[in-house]
Protein backbone atom coordinates (compact mmCIF):
# COMPACT_ATOMS: atom_id res chain seq x y z
CA UNK A 1 0.00 0.00 0.00
CA UNK A 2 1.15 3.98 0.28
CA UNK A 3 3.54 4.69 -3.00
CA UNK A 4 3.23 3.05 -6.00
CA UNK A 5 6.53 1.41 -6.41
CA UNK A 6 8.12 -2.04 -6.40
CA UNK A 7 7.75 -2.59 -2.94
CA UNK A 8 4.14 -3.35 -3.06
CA UNK A 9 2.26 -6.78 -2.05
CA UNK A 10 3.25 -9.77 -4.85
CA UNK A 11 0.62 -12.47 -4.54
CA UNK A 12 1.77 -15.63 -6.56
CA UNK A 13 -0.97 -18.82 -6.75
CA UNK A 14 1.29 -21.47 -7.08
CA UNK A 15 -0.53 -24.49 -7.99
CA UNK A 16 2.68 -26.28 -9.24
CA UNK A 17 4.81 -26.37 -5.62
CA UNK A 18 3.96 -29.66 -5.45
CA UNK A 19 2.65 -31.04 -9.13
CA UNK A 20 0.75 -33.46 -8.09
CA UNK A 21 -2.72 -32.19 -9.68
CA UNK A 22 -3.74 -30.33 -6.78
CA UNK A 23 -5.46 -26.84 -7.44
CA UNK A 24 -5.17 -23.83 -5.19
CA UNK A 25 -8.07 -20.99 -5.42
CA UNK A 26 -7.24 -17.42 -3.47
CA UNK A 27 -10.29 -16.26 -2.64
CA UNK A 28 -10.48 -12.43 -1.85
CA UNK A 29 -13.79 -11.04 -0.13
CA UNK A 30 -13.58 -7.24 -0.47
CA UNK A 31 -10.90 -5.07 -2.32
CA UNK A 32 -6.90 -5.38 -3.55
CA UNK A 33 -4.85 -2.47 -2.89
CA UNK A 34 -1.44 -3.31 -3.63
CA UNK A 35 0.02 -0.34 -6.23
CA UNK A 36 2.21 -1.97 -8.97
CA UNK A 37 2.03 -5.04 -7.22
CA UNK A 38 0.67 -8.39 -9.37
CA UNK A 39 -1.22 -11.22 -8.76
CA UNK A 40 0.44 -14.16 -10.81
CA UNK A 41 -1.02 -17.65 -12.01
CA UNK A 42 1.72 -20.58 -12.27
CA UNK A 43 0.41 -24.09 -13.05
CA UNK A 44 -0.02 -26.49 -16.07
CA UNK A 45 -2.73 -29.12 -17.13
CA UNK A 46 -3.72 -30.18 -13.88
CA UNK A 47 -2.43 -28.03 -11.64
CA UNK A 48 -4.80 -25.16 -11.77
CA UNK A 49 -4.48 -21.63 -9.62
CA UNK A 50 -7.16 -19.72 -9.25
CA UNK A 51 -7.90 -15.94 -8.21
CA UNK A 52 -11.39 -15.60 -7.27
CA UNK A 53 -13.14 -12.73 -6.28
CA UNK A 54 -16.18 -13.75 -3.51
CA UNK A 55 -17.72 -10.98 -2.22
CA UNK A 56 -21.25 -9.86 -1.25
CA UNK A 57 -20.71 -5.86 -2.59
CA UNK A 58 -18.43 -3.85 -5.15
CA UNK A 59 -15.02 -4.96 -5.37
CA UNK A 60 -11.85 -3.41 -6.53
CA UNK A 61 -8.46 -4.69 -7.45
CA UNK A 62 -5.95 -2.61 -8.50
CA UNK A 63 -3.00 -5.59 -9.43
CA UNK A 64 -1.83 -7.10 -12.87
CA UNK A 65 -3.44 -10.59 -13.50
CA UNK A 66 -0.39 -12.12 -14.30
CA UNK A 67 0.04 -15.59 -16.19
CA UNK A 68 3.42 -17.71 -15.53
CA UNK A 69 2.35 -19.84 -18.37
CA UNK A 70 0.41 -19.46 -21.34
CA UNK A 71 -3.11 -21.22 -21.08
CA UNK A 72 -2.44 -22.29 -16.96
CA UNK A 73 -4.74 -19.82 -14.76
CA UNK A 74 -8.37 -19.24 -13.84
CA UNK A 75 -10.02 -15.69 -13.33
CA UNK A 76 -13.24 -16.63 -11.18
CA UNK A 77 -16.08 -14.07 -10.21
CA UNK A 78 -18.73 -15.68 -7.54
CA UNK A 79 -20.03 -12.50 -6.60
CA UNK A 80 -23.57 -11.04 -7.14
CA UNK A 81 -23.71 -8.18 -4.68
CA UNK A 82 -21.78 -5.76 -6.70
CA UNK A 83 -19.26 -4.81 -10.38
CA UNK A 84 -16.14 -6.30 -9.39
CA UNK A 85 -13.48 -3.88 -11.66
CA UNK A 86 -9.61 -4.43 -12.23
CA UNK A 87 -8.12 -1.42 -13.12
CA UNK A 88 -5.24 -3.33 -14.43
CA UNK A 89 -3.85 -6.18 -16.79
CA UNK A 90 -5.80 -9.32 -17.14
CA UNK A 91 -3.21 -11.75 -18.82
CA UNK A 92 -1.28 -10.56 -22.19
CA UNK A 93 -0.71 -12.48 -25.46
CA UNK A 94 1.44 -15.15 -24.93
CA UNK A 95 1.00 -15.21 -21.07
CA UNK A 96 -3.13 -15.35 -21.25
CA UNK A 97 -5.47 -17.26 -18.73
CA UNK A 98 -6.92 -20.61 -19.36
CA UNK A 99 -10.43 -19.17 -18.70
CA UNK A 100 -12.69 -16.94 -17.18
CA UNK A 101 -15.95 -17.61 -15.16
CA UNK A 102 -18.26 -15.37 -14.44
CA UNK A 103 -21.53 -16.52 -12.34
CA UNK A 104 -24.42 -15.70 -13.24
CA UNK A 105 -25.55 -12.01 -12.37
CA UNK A 106 -22.05 -11.30 -11.65
CA UNK A 107 -20.23 -8.58 -13.00
CA UNK A 108 -16.68 -8.01 -14.28
CA UNK A 109 -15.41 -4.91 -15.78
CA UNK A 110 -11.82 -4.15 -16.79
CA UNK A 111 -10.93 -0.31 -16.71
CA UNK A 112 -7.76 0.30 -17.13
CA UNK A 113 -7.25 3.86 -15.51
CA UNK A 114 -4.25 5.90 -16.73
CA UNK A 115 -2.10 3.13 -17.54
CA UNK A 116 -2.46 1.41 -20.78
CA UNK A 117 -3.70 -2.44 -20.10
CA UNK A 118 -4.59 -6.04 -22.31
CA UNK A 119 -6.53 -8.79 -21.92
CA UNK A 120 -6.02 -12.24 -23.09
CA UNK A 121 -7.72 -15.52 -22.36
CA UNK A 122 -6.66 -18.85 -24.28
CA UNK A 123 -9.51 -20.14 -23.80
CA UNK A 124 -13.46 -19.02 -23.57
CA UNK A 125 -15.90 -16.66 -21.06
CA UNK A 126 -18.91 -18.45 -19.22
CA UNK A 127 -20.22 -19.46 -15.98
CA UNK A 128 -17.37 -21.38 -14.82
CA UNK A 129 -19.91 -24.94 -15.96
CA UNK A 130 -20.63 -24.13 -19.82
CA UNK A 131 -23.40 -22.18 -19.29
CA UNK A 132 -24.80 -18.90 -19.24
CA UNK A 133 -22.46 -16.02 -17.23
CA UNK A 134 -22.68 -12.61 -16.20
CA UNK A 135 -21.63 -9.18 -17.69
CA UNK A 136 -18.05 -9.05 -19.17
CA UNK A 137 -16.88 -5.18 -19.91
CA UNK A 138 -13.92 -4.44 -21.06
CA UNK A 139 -13.21 -0.42 -21.15
CA UNK A 140 -10.34 1.77 -21.99
CA UNK A 141 -9.65 4.18 -18.80
CA UNK A 142 -11.44 7.45 -18.45
CA UNK A 143 -9.63 10.64 -18.52
CA UNK A 144 -9.08 12.00 -15.27
CA UNK A 145 -8.82 15.77 -16.76
CA UNK A 146 -5.83 18.03 -15.97
CA UNK A 147 -4.55 16.72 -19.02
CA UNK A 148 -4.20 12.99 -18.03
CA UNK A 149 -5.39 10.33 -20.60
CA UNK A 150 -6.53 7.41 -20.46
CA UNK A 151 -5.02 4.33 -20.63
CA UNK A 152 -5.74 2.31 -23.58
CA UNK A 153 -6.52 -1.13 -24.08
CA UNK A 154 -4.15 -2.34 -26.42
CA UNK A 155 -4.99 -6.07 -27.49
CA UNK A 156 -7.87 -7.67 -26.59
CA UNK A 157 -7.87 -11.49 -27.37
CA UNK A 158 -10.76 -14.14 -25.91
CA UNK A 159 -9.13 -17.04 -28.06
CA UNK A 160 -10.93 -20.28 -27.70
CA UNK A 161 -13.13 -21.64 -30.44
CA UNK A 162 -15.79 -22.49 -28.19
CA UNK A 163 -18.75 -20.52 -27.33
CA UNK A 164 -18.92 -17.39 -24.86
CA UNK A 165 -21.91 -17.45 -23.19
CA UNK A 166 -22.68 -14.21 -21.09
CA UNK A 167 -25.84 -12.04 -20.06
CA UNK A 168 -24.11 -9.02 -21.47
CA UNK A 169 -20.71 -8.42 -23.30
CA UNK A 170 -19.28 -4.82 -24.36
CA UNK A 171 -16.29 -3.49 -25.31
CA UNK A 172 -15.92 0.47 -24.83
CA UNK A 173 -13.73 3.48 -24.89
CA UNK A 174 -12.92 5.26 -22.50
CA UNK A 175 -14.56 8.95 -22.15
CA UNK A 176 -12.51 12.30 -22.23
CA UNK A 177 -12.71 14.78 -20.40
CA UNK A 178 -12.15 18.63 -20.71
CA UNK A 179 -8.38 18.17 -21.85
CA UNK A 180 -7.76 14.45 -21.67
CA UNK A 181 -8.70 11.90 -24.44
CA UNK A 182 -10.26 9.02 -23.66
CA UNK A 183 -8.18 5.39 -23.75
CA UNK A 184 -8.54 3.40 -26.98
CA UNK A 185 -9.67 -0.08 -26.98
CA UNK A 186 -7.02 -0.44 -30.11
CA UNK A 187 -7.82 -4.25 -31.45
CA UNK A 188 -10.35 -6.73 -30.25
CA UNK A 189 -10.08 -10.67 -31.63
CA UNK A 190 -12.77 -12.90 -30.61
CA UNK A 191 -12.50 -16.23 -31.91
CA UNK A 192 -15.21 -18.13 -30.61
CA UNK A 193 -19.23 -18.02 -31.00
CA UNK A 194 -20.80 -15.51 -28.80
CA UNK A 195 -24.19 -16.04 -26.99
CA UNK A 196 -25.41 -13.30 -25.00
CA UNK A 197 -28.05 -10.66 -24.67
CA UNK A 198 -26.86 -7.96 -25.42
CA UNK A 199 -23.55 -7.01 -27.52
CA UNK A 200 -22.59 -3.62 -26.92
CA UNK A 201 -19.56 -2.25 -29.16
CA UNK A 202 -19.41 1.53 -28.23
CA UNK A 203 -17.36 4.62 -28.58
CA UNK A 204 -15.86 6.88 -25.47
CA UNK A 205 -17.89 9.98 -25.08
CA UNK A 206 -15.88 13.31 -26.34
CA UNK A 207 -15.16 14.95 -23.84
CA UNK A 208 -17.40 18.44 -22.63
CA UNK A 209 -16.30 21.82 -24.17
CA UNK A 210 -14.15 23.84 -21.50
CA UNK A 211 -13.32 27.73 -21.83
CA UNK A 212 -11.61 27.72 -25.17
CA UNK A 213 -10.09 24.95 -26.45
CA UNK A 214 -11.48 21.69 -28.40
CA UNK A 215 -11.71 19.52 -25.62
CA UNK A 216 -10.85 15.68 -25.60
CA UNK A 217 -11.65 12.81 -28.33
CA UNK A 218 -13.57 9.62 -26.56
CA UNK A 219 -11.36 6.79 -26.91
CA UNK A 220 -11.96 4.50 -30.09
CA UNK A 221 -13.08 1.08 -30.31
CA UNK A 222 -10.39 1.04 -33.33
CA UNK A 223 -10.66 -2.78 -34.64
CA UNK A 224 -12.77 -4.86 -33.25
CA UNK A 225 -13.25 -8.66 -35.00
CA UNK A 226 -15.47 -10.84 -34.04
CA UNK A 227 -15.14 -14.33 -36.11
CA UNK A 228 -17.51 -16.32 -34.52
CA UNK A 229 -20.89 -16.10 -35.18
CA UNK A 230 -22.96 -14.24 -32.31
CA UNK A 231 -26.71 -14.80 -31.44
CA UNK A 232 -27.51 -11.78 -29.38
CA UNK A 233 -28.69 -7.69 -29.82
CA UNK A 234 -25.80 -6.24 -31.03
CA UNK A 235 -25.43 -2.58 -30.50
CA UNK A 236 -22.67 -0.73 -32.31
CA UNK A 237 -22.99 2.98 -30.83
CA UNK A 238 -20.37 5.81 -31.87
CA UNK A 239 -18.91 7.62 -29.12
CA UNK A 240 -21.66 10.97 -28.22
CA UNK A 241 -19.83 13.90 -29.19
CA UNK A 242 -19.21 16.37 -26.15
CA UNK A 243 -21.07 19.36 -25.18
CA UNK A 244 -19.72 22.60 -26.52
CA UNK A 245 -18.54 25.28 -23.69
CA UNK A 246 -20.35 27.78 -22.72
CA UNK A 247 -19.70 31.45 -23.81
CA UNK A 248 -18.90 33.95 -20.82
CA UNK A 249 -18.40 37.57 -21.56
CA UNK A 250 -14.86 37.67 -23.06
CA UNK A 251 -15.28 34.57 -25.32
CA UNK A 252 -17.14 31.84 -26.96
CA UNK A 253 -16.53 28.36 -24.96
CA UNK A 254 -14.37 25.43 -26.49
CA UNK A 255 -15.81 22.70 -28.86
CA UNK A 256 -16.98 20.00 -27.60
CA UNK A 257 -14.44 16.85 -27.83
CA UNK A 258 -15.19 14.53 -30.64
CA UNK A 259 -16.96 10.98 -29.66
CA UNK A 260 -14.92 8.08 -29.93
CA UNK A 261 -15.05 5.75 -33.24
CA UNK A 262 -16.20 2.22 -33.88
CA UNK A 263 -14.46 -0.45 -36.09
CA UNK A 264 -16.21 -3.41 -36.31
CA UNK A 265 -14.76 -6.36 -38.82
CA UNK A 266 -17.67 -9.18 -37.84
CA UNK A 267 -17.07 -12.26 -39.44
CA UNK A 268 -19.55 -14.58 -38.43
CA UNK A 269 -22.90 -14.09 -38.84
CA UNK A 270 -25.51 -12.31 -36.20
CA UNK A 271 -28.84 -14.06 -35.17
CA UNK A 272 -30.42 -11.10 -33.46
CA UNK A 273 -30.57 -7.10 -34.41
CA UNK A 274 -27.86 -5.12 -35.51
CA UNK A 275 -28.21 -1.54 -34.43
CA UNK A 276 -25.64 1.13 -35.40
CA UNK A 277 -25.78 4.67 -33.19
CA UNK A 278 -24.11 7.84 -33.58
CA UNK A 279 -25.25 11.11 -31.20
CA UNK A 280 -23.48 14.55 -31.52
CA UNK A 281 -22.68 16.88 -28.81
CA UNK A 282 -25.21 20.03 -28.40
CA UNK A 283 -24.25 23.23 -28.55
CA UNK A 284 -22.97 25.37 -25.43
CA UNK A 285 -25.21 27.45 -23.82
CA UNK A 286 -25.50 31.33 -24.93
CA UNK A 287 -23.47 33.78 -23.11
CA UNK A 288 -23.13 37.82 -23.31
CA UNK A 289 -20.15 37.58 -25.46
CA UNK A 290 -21.91 34.91 -28.55
CA UNK A 291 -23.59 31.88 -28.57
CA UNK A 292 -22.20 29.10 -27.13
CA UNK A 293 -19.62 26.38 -28.90
CA UNK A 294 -20.89 23.83 -31.50
CA UNK A 295 -20.94 20.55 -29.76
CA UNK A 296 -18.80 18.01 -31.61
CA UNK A 297 -19.93 15.11 -33.79
CA UNK A 298 -20.27 11.68 -32.65
CA UNK A 299 -18.23 9.03 -32.93
CA UNK A 300 -17.81 7.61 -36.68
CA UNK A 301 -18.84 3.97 -37.42
CA UNK A 302 -17.53 1.48 -40.04
CA UNK A 303 -18.41 -2.43 -40.44
CA UNK A 304 -15.98 -3.49 -42.45
CA UNK A 305 -18.32 -6.56 -43.38
CA UNK A 306 -20.45 -8.82 -41.87
CA UNK A 307 -20.04 -12.37 -43.79
CA UNK A 308 -22.74 -14.51 -42.45
CA UNK A 309 -26.41 -13.54 -42.28
CA UNK A 310 -27.71 -10.77 -39.92
CA UNK A 311 -31.09 -12.92 -38.62
CA UNK A 312 -33.01 -10.03 -37.38
CA UNK A 313 -32.43 -7.26 -38.90
CA UNK A 314 -30.49 -3.96 -39.35
CA UNK A 315 -31.58 -1.05 -38.30
CA UNK A 316 -29.28 2.24 -38.10
CA UNK A 317 -30.59 5.23 -36.17
CA UNK A 318 -29.81 8.89 -35.80
CA UNK A 319 -29.75 9.38 -31.91
CA UNK A 320 -31.79 12.34 -31.54
CA UNK A 321 -34.61 9.78 -33.50
CA UNK A 322 -35.25 11.95 -36.29
CA UNK A 323 -34.62 8.98 -38.72
CA UNK A 324 -34.42 5.15 -39.00
CA UNK A 325 -33.15 2.84 -41.60
CA UNK A 326 -34.00 -0.67 -40.99
CA UNK A 327 -33.99 -3.78 -43.22
CA UNK A 328 -34.97 -7.08 -42.85
CA UNK A 329 -34.54 -10.26 -44.61
CA UNK A 330 -36.47 -13.48 -44.54
CA UNK A 331 -35.97 -17.04 -46.23
CA UNK A 332 -39.53 -19.56 -46.56
CA UNK A 333 -38.49 -23.12 -47.43
CA UNK A 334 -40.98 -26.05 -48.07
CA UNK A 335 -41.56 -28.72 -50.35
CA UNK A 336 -40.70 -27.47 -53.52
CA UNK A 337 -40.94 -24.05 -52.30
CA UNK A 338 -38.12 -21.73 -51.86
CA UNK A 339 -39.39 -18.07 -51.44
CA UNK A 340 -36.33 -15.15 -50.09
CA UNK A 341 -38.22 -11.83 -48.95
CA UNK A 342 -36.90 -8.77 -48.10
CA UNK A 343 -37.58 -5.16 -46.75
CA UNK A 344 -35.51 -1.94 -46.58
CA UNK A 345 -37.60 0.62 -44.56
CA UNK A 346 -37.09 4.62 -43.96
CA UNK A 347 -38.44 6.83 -41.44
CA UNK A 348 -38.13 10.24 -41.20
CA UNK A 349 -39.85 11.22 -37.71
CA UNK A 350 -41.13 15.16 -37.13
CA UNK B 1 82.46 -16.64 17.46
CA UNK B 2 82.45 -13.05 18.73
CA UNK B 3 79.38 -11.98 17.51
CA UNK B 4 75.95 -11.53 18.64
CA UNK B 5 72.51 -12.20 16.18
CA UNK B 6 69.58 -10.05 17.79
CA UNK B 7 66.25 -11.20 16.45
CA UNK B 8 62.52 -9.87 17.34
CA UNK B 9 59.57 -10.74 16.06
CA UNK B 10 56.66 -8.21 16.31
CA UNK B 11 52.88 -9.65 16.02
CA UNK B 12 50.30 -6.58 15.89
CA UNK B 13 47.15 -8.01 15.73
CA UNK B 14 43.74 -6.58 15.10
CA UNK B 15 40.41 -8.63 15.68
CA UNK B 16 37.13 -7.39 14.58
CA UNK B 17 34.29 -9.59 15.04
CA UNK B 18 30.25 -9.03 14.94
CA UNK B 19 27.81 -11.18 15.55
CA UNK B 20 24.22 -11.20 14.84
CA UNK B 21 21.65 -11.09 18.05
CA UNK B 22 18.25 -12.61 17.44
CA UNK B 23 18.42 -12.50 13.03
CA UNK B 24 15.32 -12.80 12.16
CA UNK B 25 13.74 -16.33 11.51
CA UNK B 26 11.34 -17.22 8.92
CA UNK B 27 8.20 -18.82 11.92
CA UNK B 28 5.21 -20.55 11.71
CA UNK B 29 2.77 -18.38 12.62
CA UNK B 30 -0.28 -20.82 12.23
CA UNK B 31 -1.13 -21.17 15.19
CA UNK B 32 -1.49 -17.24 15.71
CA UNK B 33 -3.68 -17.18 12.56
CA UNK B 34 -6.05 -20.08 14.06
CA UNK B 35 -6.70 -17.66 16.73
CA UNK B 36 -9.02 -14.77 15.99
CA UNK B 37 -7.10 -11.45 16.58
CA UNK B 38 -4.58 -9.27 15.13
CA UNK B 39 -1.18 -10.48 14.23
CA UNK B 40 2.29 -8.87 12.87
CA UNK B 41 4.42 -11.26 10.78
CA UNK B 42 8.08 -10.77 11.26
CA UNK B 43 10.79 -9.06 8.99
CA UNK B 44 11.21 -12.02 6.80
CA UNK B 45 8.73 -14.88 5.15
CA UNK B 46 6.69 -16.48 7.76
CA UNK B 47 4.83 -19.92 7.33
CA UNK B 48 1.16 -20.61 7.27
CA UNK B 49 0.50 -24.65 6.92
CA UNK B 50 -2.94 -25.78 6.94
CA UNK B 51 -3.82 -28.78 8.66
CA UNK B 52 -5.69 -30.83 11.46
CA UNK B 53 -5.05 -28.28 14.30
CA UNK B 54 -4.59 -24.99 12.16
CA UNK B 55 -6.81 -23.39 9.52
CA UNK B 56 -7.95 -20.06 11.12
CA UNK B 57 -11.71 -21.02 10.39
CA UNK B 58 -13.90 -20.33 11.31
CA UNK B 59 -12.52 -17.14 13.67
CA UNK B 60 -9.68 -15.75 11.87
CA UNK B 61 -7.22 -13.38 12.57
CA UNK B 62 -6.16 -9.55 10.46
CA UNK B 63 -2.21 -10.02 9.68
CA UNK B 64 -0.07 -7.40 9.40
CA UNK B 65 3.45 -7.53 7.68
CA UNK B 66 6.47 -6.76 9.20
CA UNK B 67 8.66 -3.97 8.01
CA UNK B 68 11.27 -4.52 5.22
CA UNK B 69 11.11 -8.26 3.29
CA UNK B 70 8.28 -9.72 4.86
CA UNK B 71 5.74 -12.22 3.77
CA UNK B 72 3.62 -15.50 4.12
CA UNK B 73 3.64 -18.64 2.67
CA UNK B 74 0.75 -20.47 2.80
CA UNK B 75 0.49 -24.38 2.29
CA UNK B 76 -1.55 -27.43 3.31
CA UNK B 77 -0.74 -31.09 4.32
CA UNK B 78 -3.95 -32.33 3.06
CA UNK B 79 -5.86 -32.29 6.57
CA UNK B 80 -8.08 -29.83 7.85
CA UNK B 81 -9.11 -27.98 11.19
CA UNK B 82 -12.62 -27.22 11.12
CA UNK B 83 -15.40 -25.93 8.82
CA UNK B 84 -15.00 -26.51 5.10
CA UNK B 85 -12.22 -29.23 4.10
CA UNK B 86 -8.50 -27.78 2.69
CA UNK B 87 -9.95 -24.81 3.18
CA UNK B 88 -7.80 -21.98 5.57
CA UNK B 89 -8.80 -18.12 6.54
CA UNK B 90 -7.37 -15.11 7.30
CA UNK B 91 -9.21 -11.86 7.41
CA UNK B 92 -7.18 -9.42 6.12
CA UNK B 93 -4.01 -8.74 4.76
CA UNK B 94 -1.81 -5.64 5.62
CA UNK B 95 1.23 -4.47 3.97
CA UNK B 96 2.59 -1.82 6.13
CA UNK B 97 5.60 -0.30 4.78
CA UNK B 98 7.25 0.20 1.38
CA UNK B 99 10.54 -1.18 1.85
CA UNK B 100 11.97 -4.82 0.74
CA UNK B 101 9.84 -7.55 -0.90
CA UNK B 102 6.70 -7.77 0.71
CA UNK B 103 5.00 -11.69 -1.08
CA UNK B 104 2.08 -13.26 -0.09
CA UNK B 105 2.48 -16.99 -1.89
CA UNK B 106 -0.13 -19.30 -2.03
CA UNK B 107 1.26 -22.99 -2.47
CA UNK B 108 -0.74 -26.26 -2.90
CA UNK B 109 -1.44 -29.27 -0.29
CA UNK B 110 1.26 -31.28 -0.54
CA UNK B 111 -0.83 -34.69 -0.34
CA UNK B 112 -2.53 -33.78 -4.01
CA UNK B 113 -5.57 -32.63 -2.42
CA UNK B 114 -7.22 -28.92 -3.70
CA UNK B 115 -6.38 -25.78 -1.39
CA UNK B 116 -8.29 -22.68 -1.09
CA UNK B 117 -7.22 -19.31 0.96
CA UNK B 118 -10.17 -17.52 1.84
CA UNK B 119 -8.89 -13.46 2.70
CA UNK B 120 -12.50 -12.64 3.79
CA UNK B 121 -11.39 -8.76 3.66
CA UNK B 122 -9.13 -6.55 2.26
CA UNK B 123 -5.60 -6.82 1.10
CA UNK B 124 -3.62 -3.72 1.33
Amino acid sequence: MGTNDTNDLDIIINALSTNDGGNSTLSIGRNVTVGAGTITLTGDVNDTPTILFAGTGAQIADSAIVVTTDGFGVLSVTNTGGTVTITDIIGVNGNGLESISIASGANLTQNVGAAAGTFNVVGNVDDGAGGVGGTLVIEGGDSRGGGIAGGAVTAVAIEGTGTNQLTGLTIQGGDAGTTGVGGAVTATAITGAVTATTYNIVGGKGGTGGAAATSGVGGAVATHLQTGNVISAVNITGGAGGAGGASDVSDVGGAGGVGGAVAVSAVGGVSGTVTATSAGGTAGGAGAQAAGATGSAGGAIVITDIDGAIGTGLTLSAADGSWDVSADYDADIKSDFLAHTGRVQAKFNF
Amino acid sequence: MGSTALVAVVAVGIAVGASQINPAQAADISAALEAAGADTSGTTLDTFIIDATNDGEPTSSALTFGTGTSGLTVSSDGLDASNNADTGQITSITTADNTGTNTLTLNDATNGDYLTLVISDSIL
